[in-house]
């Protein structure tokens, strides 16, 4: 078969082909990554050894240390994808857009959450304005915001095009925030404290890292995945081979 | 001389419904368009779409005009005002003055008749419309008529050559609707545009010609 | 453009209450900052500087919100739209005129807190300028916000509180700059910072909110 390049990603970037290739995707992603993610988990919180400082309480880094990067990565792929719906327009781009907001509002929160619960015990506080603890929080506003947009707005086309605008401008502010957070510190707070002294921790501890990163990152993908396929039904409701879908769901019930 | 706007191929998607499809169109001067259907038919949207307010989804709307007495190429004229109801006529008519002439100014049209006072061209607007003892009042305290007349007096104050208007006639009491109805013949008469859309036609003209959306 | 300023000028003054409640805030917040340190004299006077910024960037995000909804509504921004260039001529006059507003604010709150706080008068001068520029950056980044929100008529202000976190760096350049500037009398890396973020603003954002409020009139 003598298809052009171009002709091979038209089939790949209109959302129906998109759907009907992700079909046999979405439930092993799901579960294999719920599977290494537990795993994960298992041998964090049982078979590696206490941290000699800070105890027990270092085991939530296996939660929050794959939730913070999966966050960050969501957003800047946000911005890119934004960038690339304005110039390309393509459909599938706008309605991952919104998926990827409201998975990296979900993530960015358990971030601070468990970020807060390590930090109490650790360091005697629950928050402290540095630089990488604001960037989370300007990162879940800036989440929160683009959720409320796709929310508010009635037309799903404005909505669209002001997201990916926003995820943008968003992308670009964020290392000017971060890089001036911390040139305050710097100036001011001779003695902070790093929130991933990890890179002193002992390789047993390190091993659940990797399958907790794997496996969480694998759930959170196949998450996407199945909500990003529900979108691209919502959106195409009257298309016909959406309405085929729906007969054939029914007659099945 | 023809001065004309075309519509090639137009269609405008809002939502999942193509509310435009495929339209074709050419207005000419001196002709009068009446666009009919139901609500939600996309009266407001072609209109707005012919005035490049919108931009269409497919397909282009092209202007073509070639000098002539008018200096302006649309005037548009919707359902809201299109002026700040805490000012007073006189100011919010100036604004509307200074917009044209500065859409005129950047169109490039030279105007051949012999240029008046801006003061002077306003009174002559708030003359025309019967509108000129409100003059220095805020325009939150006009009835809804009144107001509609200081909106659509804007159009005497264009100069421009195509008018759209959409549904000019709503809250406009008879004295008004005849108003309208010479303000609309006069301009059809000097080689002018008009497209509207409305319910129902109470101006019969010689040239109109309908289009019908559904 | 002038037509325009002329315009929304004439506007504002007919309804001032907005602004006139921003400008009593302002004061408020500036003369009443001590109470929340429990009254340490000395602090107070130290910090006060470092507070007039912080309610420079709280005057701005409760009086720029909403900046185009009511132009939206009432159709004047589809007459504006008309015009080419009319959509960035108009943020441009909305830009000028409340900058001016604020600096005449501005200037009578640094006054205010030089002769409140036991401040050197010199520093009236310097707080002034740094205070100005960092609110070019402020009023450009809340229009674009304003234009990004255009059409959400549900908690559209809400939004505005996304400035708090955008303003961050300006906010640092500025303090770092003032304290800088003040007590050496030399220009610090923080001012090339504050002036760059302010033109920066000043040339990209404009035209990006024209972008915005075509998109608005267009899908909206």
């Amino acid at each position: 078969m003598n298809r052009s390049l171009s002709q091979q990603l038209n089939r790949w970037r209109s959302p129906k082909s998109f759907y009907q290739n992700t079909q046999k995707l979405v439930l092993p992603c799901i579960f294999f990554g719920l599977g290494l993610w537990l795993y994960g988990l298992y041998l964090g919180f049982f078979e590696a050894p206490a941290d000699a400082i800070q105890g027990e309480v270092f085991r939530i880094l296996y939660v929050h240390v794959p939730a913070a990067i999966l966050a960050l990565q969501l957003y800047f792929s946000m911005g890119l994808m934004g960038l690339v719906y304005l110039i390309w327009r393509i459909k599938l781009f706008a309605y991952a857009l919104k998926i990827f907001a409201s998975m990296g509002f979900l993530l960015s929160v358990i971030t601070l959450i468990t970020g807060m619960l390590w930090g109490k015990p650790t360091w005697g506080v629950y928050w402290a304005w540095d630089a990488r603890m604001t960037s989370m929080l300007i990162l879940t506003l800036v989440y929160l915001s683009i959720l409320l947009f796709q929310r508010n707005i009635r037309s799903p086309l404005l909505a669209d095009k002001l997201t990916a605008i926003f995820s943008i401008f968003g992308l670009l502010m964020m290392p000017l925030i971060r890089f001036s957070v911390e040139w305050w510190h710097s100036l001011h707070q001779p003695a902070t404290f790093s929130l991933f002294k990890a890179s002193t921790m002992h390789d047993s501890m390190l091993i659940p890292f990797r399958w907790t990163f794997v496996g969480f990152a694998l759930l959170v993908l196949g998450l996407m995945l199945w909500y990003l396929r529900l979108e691209i039904l919502r959106r195409n409701l009257l298309a016909q081979w959406v309405q085929q879908i729906i007969q054939n769901t029914k007659a099945k019930n | 001389m023809i001065t004309e706007i075309i519509l090639n191929n137009v269609s405008f998607r809002y939502h999942q419904s193509w509310v435009i499809n495929n339209l074709n169109l050419r207005i000419q001067s001196s002709q009068y368009w009446h666009i009919q259907g139901e609500n939600g038919s996309g009266k407001s949207t072609l209109l707005e779409l012919i005035g490049k307010i919108k931009e269409p989804s497919q397909g282009e709307v092209i202007y073509d005009f070639h000098p002539s007495r008018f200096t302006n190429s649309i005037s548009y004229c919707g359902h809201q005002l299109g002026l700040k109801s805490s000012l007073t006529v006189m100011q919010n008519l100036r604004w509307r003055d200074q917009l044209y002439r500065s859409m005129e100014r950047s169109c490039h049209l030279e105007p051949e008749l012999a240029p008046i006072t801006q003061q002077q061209r306003v009174q002559n607007a708030l003359e025309f419309w019967a509108i000129d003892q409100f003059a220095d009042q805020p325009l939150h305290q006009l009835s809804a008529g009144q107001k509609k007349r200081a909106s659509l007096a804007c159009l005497t104050l264009s100069n421009a050559q195509a008018w759209l208007l959409d549904e000019p006639y709503a809250s406009l009491d008879q004295p008004s609707i005849e108003i309208l109805n010479k303000a609309i013949e006069l301009h059809l008469s000097q080689a002018g545009s008009a497209t509207l859309s409305s319910h129902q036609a109470p101006l019969d003209h010689p040239s109109q010609q309908v289009l019908e959306l559904n | 453009m002038f037509h325009h300023l002329r315009y929304q000028t004439q506007t504002l003054f007919q309804s001032p209450t907005h602004l006139m409640a921003s400008i009593a805030l302002g004061i408020l917040l500036l003369l009443l900052f001590p109470l929340a340190l429990q009254d340490q004299g000395a602090i107070a006077n130290e910090l006060a500087t470092a507070v007039f910024f912080l309610m420079t960037l709280v005057l701005n995000s409760l009086y720029l919100n909403e900046q185009f909804h009511e132009d939206f509504d009432d159709g004047t921004l589809k007459q504006v739209a008309l015009q080419p260039l009319g959509l960035l001529q108009w943020i441009w006059a909305r830009f000028i005129l409340t900058w001016c507003c604020l600096a005449l604010l501005l200037g009578f709150l640094a006054v205010t807190l030089v002769l409140l706080y036991q401040q050197p008068h010199e520093i009236v001068l310097i707080l002034l300028i740094h205070a100005l520029l960092f609110n070019v950056y402020l009023i450009q980044l809340a229009l674009f916000i304003s234009a990004l929100t255009t059409s959400i008529t549900k908690n559209g202000g809400l939004y505005m509180l996304l400035l708090l976190p955008f303003s961050i760096p300006a906010l640092i350049a500025a303090l770092d700059s003032f304290y800088t500037f003040s007590q050496t009398q030399q220009m610090a890396l923080s001012t090339s910072l504050l002036i760059g973020l302010a033109t920066l603003s000043m040339a990209l954002l404009p035209w990006l909110g024209a972008y915005l409020l075509r998109l608005q009139l267009n899908y909206g």
